[in-house]
């Protein structure tokens, strides 16, 4: 990744947090005007469009009857996908990206791991079929903080997804698309990430931060604040003080936002 | 304020000694205290630490004397492998305006040179230069590479050794700073008596209690 | 909740690392290289570098580019893994190569390239911090400026336990699974990702254990590095 942020912006940002200020105006704890708009596609089982700031993304989510894995013969499949489209400069484009990947990984494993969907009653037919959710994630503008918007977008897209409600006579599978149901949803989750810059923390950090930032942590919490996931990533180092410290604020943010997805 | 003492083995990481001393080659400057950057020997002077290395990496300075062998040519440039991560360049200024005694006119990929490293720049470009007297291309002799301790205890520590061996044998020798080494001898057969000699001394670590043993292989040695 | 008593399927108790054999300078064309056996794994990691780019394209002027590449065989696992490039393997590549570049100085050599291979020959679990523990190895061995070493291990939880260096059974039953690397001198962490469930509780407790295991890994680098040159004396 090259940096092209010109020295000045950069030395800017890297002063003013000495005086806990950003260039936004924002207080360290503070997110932007975070939108989320769900149902907004057609021809999907669910789908949302969240806005954190500039930052846009879209989730979609499609269902289909699949065979299971071999090693999980009752359960349902997960897959996800996230594609940079060609507006997020720095990062590149595609979705074998190696950004992309990671968002994609990170996203999957808060999911599963909540688990936002209980997978044993995607089952549909025991050793042969069962439901397979496609999550696909579109990265349409990009202005920091992916990985908190692709996540928010996945989540609140799952939770008012529809499927139609199947029976099985004889072996054979009856979809009844006009009595559609929520899918099992278990636990809520969502992420917020924790940027390092010039020895402070900051919540949601946008383009510019990013771009000049030491490092960051993405951290995903489940209601309760029990951790479900962590990634680290970026070009500096930790202290573990400075972890603890970052997941305590993730946590007190995430108290703000699950009452907002609960109520969708 | 030294913390560890001269001549000791250190790893990355390891806490030297305080800024009253110059940080030399294989250290490195954190607020105030020096600590070592790879795995080698300390080498206190009288205001400067070194690490020496254990491989033949050489990191090349003002003033050096190396052998080097020409890799390509360019129209206006050679360039030179100086057994370096980087390699050096040598313009054609520095041969036209030089007498034509000691140097042919031609100088081919593949030719070896004794040049000295003239400039190193802040992104390590090499400059070489011919103009000092007695550098040139070699014509005869054997090249053999040789580790960088043995290179700091045969050119720094122990000159007499090194005019010991030419003096028994009758042999020249020149050591390059980059670790080549070039042998003439007057028959094969003591050529091959130094060379052996040299990978006896480069095997081992070098230490003082060697030196006898060094000496006493050269006299064995030069015997035939 | 009595920790101490509580034997594992491979019966370690839950503070124990599985035997760690290292080797270094096993491979003769890289610049530094090293081979790690631990529980099962078996993995080789060469670094070649620094080699200067000549092609402007690439190249920086402020510091070496550092690569570095994860790759597991297809015969590493007992279901044949298709060769290639994948997922995983790219996630893990860019995650090591973040963990390793705090420690490099890269600075001291522009214009040039540091590209570090770890290839897994058989996985049986914490294979990403053993690439990493043999990644530093290398390095030294092939004499890159670094700050500091860097040293590597996970932590799991099984049955409600928190255990040290899970085995390949206890990454896939486990509830948890948590890998760290971290520079010794400075305790600066470069490597750290979660998966599972862990209370707040849980992972301070975890990540003192892994801590610890890190310091234990380390001393291991460090005396068979010293060893190697025999302590530079004779």
């Amino acid at each position: 990744m090259v940096n092209v942020v010109s020295e000045i912006t950069r030395n800017k940002i890297y002063d003013i947090i000495k005086e806990n200020k950003r260039i936004d105006n924002r207080k360290f704890t503070e997110f932007r005007d975070v939108t989320i708009k769900t149902n907004y596609l057609g021809k999907t089982n669910g789908s949302s469009i969240v806005t954190i700031g500039n930052t846009k993304v879209i989730a979609g989510i499609k269902l289909q009857i699949a065979s299971p894995f071999s090693n999980s013969p009752d359960e349902g499949i997960l897959i996800t996908n996230t594609e940079l489209r060609p507006s997020t400069d720095i990062f590149g484009h595609g979705s074998q990206n190696k950004f992309a990947i990671e968002i994609s990984r990170v996203i999957d494993r808060t999911i599963r791991e909540a688990p936002l969907i209980d997978l044993n009653k995607l089952c549909v037919i025991e050793n042969e079929k069962v439901w397979k959710i496609n999550i696909d994630l579109h990265i349409l503008n990009q202005d920091g903080n992916l990985i908190d918007a692709a996540c928010l977008a996945a989540v609140t897209a799952l939770v008012t997804s529809k499927m139609p409600s199947i029976t099985v006579i004889n072996n054979e599978i009856i979809m009844d698309n006009d009595n559609l149901i929520n899918l099992p949803i278990d636990s809520l989750c969502l992420s917020c990430t924790v940027a390092k810059i010039n020895g402070s923390l900051i919540l949601d950090p946008i383009s510019d931060e990013e771009k000049i930032m030491d490092t960051c942590l993405s951290v995903s919490l489940r209601p309760d604040g029990s951790l479900c996931s962590l990634q680290k990533s970026g070009n500096h180092a930790f202290k573990f003080e400075e972890i603890v410290m970052a997941i305590s604020m993730a946590y007190e943010k995430s108290k703000e936002i699950f009452p907002i997805i609960r109520e969708l | 304020m030294m913390y560890v003492n001269n001549k000791q083995m250190v790893l990355p990481g390891d806490l030297l000694c305080t800024s009253d001393f110059k940080s030399g080659d294989g250290t490195f400057l954190e607020e105030d205290k020096i600590y070592s950057e790879i795995v080698g020997i300390t080498n206190f002077n009288e205001n400067q630490i070194t690490i020496i290395p254990f491989k033949n990496k050489y990191q090349p300075h003002y003033g050096d004397l190396v052998i080097g062998q020409i890799t390509s040519i360019n129209y206006s440039s050679w360039y030179l492998n100086i057994n370096s991560t980087y390699s050096g360049y040598l313009t054609c200024s520095e041969l036209f305006g030089k007498e034509t005694q000691n140097l042919k006119n031609i100088i081919n990929v593949d030719d070896i040179l004794l040049l000295r490293v003239d400039y190193v720049d802040e992104i390590n470009r090499v400059k070489l230069t011919l103009k000092y007297k007695g550098l040139g291309k070699f014509n005869q002799g054997h090249i053999i590479n040789i580790k960088q301790p043995t290179v700091y205890f045969l050119t720094e520590e122990n000159l007499s050794l090194t005019n010991m061996i030419q003096n028994y044998s009758n042999t020249d020798l020149i050591i390059g700073k980059n670790g080549v080494v070039w042998i003439n001898g007057s028959s094969e057969d003591s050529e091959n008596a130094i060379i052996d000699l040299i990978n006896f001394i480069d095997e081992k670590p070098c230490t003082p209690s060697r030196v006898n043993k060094i000496q006493e292989k050269i006299i064995e040695l030069t015997k035939e | 909740m009595n920790n101490e008593k509580y034997i594992r399927e491979d019966e370690r108790t839950p503070e124990d690392l599985r035997d760690i054999r290292m080797e270094i300078d096993v491979l003769s064309n890289a610049n530094g290289s090293a081979y790690i056996e631990c529980g099962g794994n078996k993995i080789i990691v060469g670094v070649y570098g620094p080699r200067e780019i000549h092609q402007k394209k690439y190249s920086k002027n402020y510091g070496a580019v550092l690569r570095c590449k994860y790759n597991m065989a297809p015969f590493s696992v007992k279901q044949r893994k298709k060769s290639g490039y994948d997922r995983r393997a790219a996630e893990i590549s860019k995650l090591i190569t973040e963990a390793l570049k705090p420690c490099i100085l890269l600075e001291k050599y522009p214009r040039s390239s540091i590209d570090i291979s770890i290839e897994v020959l058989e996985a049986s679990g914490g294979t990403r911090c053993l690439g990493i523990v043999g990644a530093s190895l290398a390095l030294a061995d092939a004499e890159i400026p670094m700050k500091d070493l860097i040293s590597a291990c996970a932590v799991g939880k099984i049955d409600d336990h928190i255990i040290l260096d899970p085995s390949e059974y206890e990454d896939n039953n486990g509830q948890a699974d948590l890998p760290i690397a971290m520079m010794q001198r400075s305790k600066n962490i470069t490597l750290l990702q979660m998966d599972g469930k862990l209370t707040h509780e849980e992972f301070i407790r975890g990540m003192n254990l892994g801590m610890k295991g890190c310091k234990i890994i380390n001393d291991m680098q460090r005396e068979l590095l010293i060893k190697k040159y025999n302590g530079g004396i004779e």
